[in-house]
């Protein structure tokens, strides 16, 4: 029982304790012996009142517990966003700030170049730092993309869709561009699964997201990429599993929040988990991780078969 | 259902025949573009349900091309065909927003059901806006 729940039945206490007791006394007043009625009654309208304010005080205590627990709750809320967002905005001047950094200093490169005597060497140096120069600033683009798209607010489009077929067709696409490498995939899609109504292109970016990033993990290790399908609780679940080097257990909360990345500077910029999970939220569904370290990771994505 | 109204944009001409053929056969009004840019010029005059952009082309690219139209024309859907040197591309135009994507070489009865899905989606995009 909550204390808010304790202070309701304090309440309903504090009118119903002195109604029994004055019931008492009026019902001795109706009866002959009057003056042992006076007294009871006097009695009676004492202890209603001291029942009263023992009450009132209970009560004053407990509001005033609840509304410290309410106050306690709001600051954690605000402190928990707060870090969120701090974590964000290092993630954001972390990601800017390496691609701002090369750019700068090919600009610097070239500026010397321009300075001397240009010559066909120089001009061959020049060349190169503005090809780095753009790179970085589609890096930079990419990155400001992301954030966009990570902020955007999504209304699915439901259609019927097979999430065997979905899946397949993206591993298809992973399979031609030559991505798994020395990654073997295995499937196990259930024949039976029903359809689900949900928004396809949304679920298509989710799925190859999941592939990308487990084949990146076996990238240098290869290994088995298990996909399955199956139906649990009324819902379809897709699960991904690779056999990579897992994920530590104190980052597992985390794979989920924006900017959070272990890949290499340049390699991903920890947004494409974030936005996925958001995407399966808005799809009415769930996304869940688990792993050990040292021995891969499994993400399922579940979407209900009513939505 | 109305006539799906389909662009392909693509720059290999004998493709672009080839495809408008077989799709009018199939019911489906086929217009055609040779690059991104004719491709934007058409979307402006001519209401279009699904564009079949291929990703590699000269000039401005198919993932431009899916920008601009998802930028402009947000009802209409697009289908990426991708051919095997391309399939970054096709993972990228996925999520910039593409509805589905066709490795070359397709079947046109597939390709033919991913339109009518792209198509379905557009339709209930737009009642979506109507209602809103």
């Amino acid at each position: 029982m909550t204390l808010c729940n304790v202070r309701r039945l304090l309440r309903i206490g504090q009118y119903v304790c002195p109604g029994l007791v004055l019931l008492l006394a009026w019902l001795a007043w109706r009866r002959p012996l009057v003056h042992i009625g006076i007294i009871f009654a006097m009695t009676a309208a004492a202890a209603a009142i001291a029942i009263w304010l023992v009450l009132h005080l209970a009560v004053r205590r407990v509001q005033s517990a609840c509304d410290e627990q309410s106050e306690l709750g709001n600051q954690l809320i605000q402190s928990q966003k707060i870090l969120a967002l701090g974590e964000i905005s290092t993630g954001i001047a972390h990601e800017i700030n390496n691609p701002l950094n090369i750019i700068m200093q090919e600009a610097e490169l070239v500026r010397a170049d321009l300075e001397m005597d240009v010559n066909p060497e120089a001009l061959h140096e020049i060349k190169e730092s503005l090809e780095v120069i753009i790179r970085q600033v589609e890096r930079c683009s990419d990155i400001t993309h992301k954030l966009l798209d990570f902020a955007r607010k999504r209304v699915p489009i439901s259609q019927p869709a097979n999430l065997n077929r979905l899946m397949e067709d993206m591993l298809d696409l992973l399979e031609r561009g030559g991505g798994p490498g020395n990654v073997e995939i295995v499937k196990a899609f259930d024949p039976l699964l029903p359809m689900v109504k949900t928004d396809p292109p949304l679920l298509r970016q989710v799925f190859l997201n999941l592939l990308i990033n487990a084949v990146q993990a076996m990238e240098e290790s290869g290994g088995f990429l298990y996909v399955t399908t199956y139906v649990d609780h009324a819902q379809v679940c897709v699960e991904v599993r690779d056999t990579g080097p897992g994920i530590p257990q104190e980052n597992l909360e985390r794979v989920f929040n924006p900017f959070f990345t272990t890949k290499e500077p340049g390699k991903g910029t920890g947004l494409g988990l974030s936005v996925s999970v958001r995407i399966v939220s808005q799809l009415g569904g769930d996304m869940a991780v688990r792993s050990e370290k040292g021995s891969g990771a499994a993400f399922t994505v579940c979407i209900p078969i009513t939505a | 259902m109305d006539r799906v109204r389909v662009l392909v944009v693509d720059d290999e001409a004998d493709f672009l025949k080839l495809i408008k053929r077989r799709l009018e056969k199939r019911n489906v009004e086929v217009s055609v573009a040779p690059g991104g840019r004719e491709a934007l010029d058409h979307l402006a005059g001519q209401p279009t349900d699904v564009v079949i952009l291929d990703v590699r082309m000269p000039g401005m690219s198919g993932i431009d091309t899916l920008k601009e139209i998802r930028k402009r024309y947000r009802e209409t859907e697009v289908i990426m065909l991708t051919g095997h040197g391309s399939v970054q591309s096709g993972i990228e135009g996925i999520s910039h927003g593409a509805y589905d994507y066709m490795l070359k070489p397709f079947n046109i009865d597939d390709l033919l059901e991913r339109i009518r899905a792209a198509c379905e989606r557009a339709r209930l995009k737009k009642a979506e806006r109507e209602r809103a």
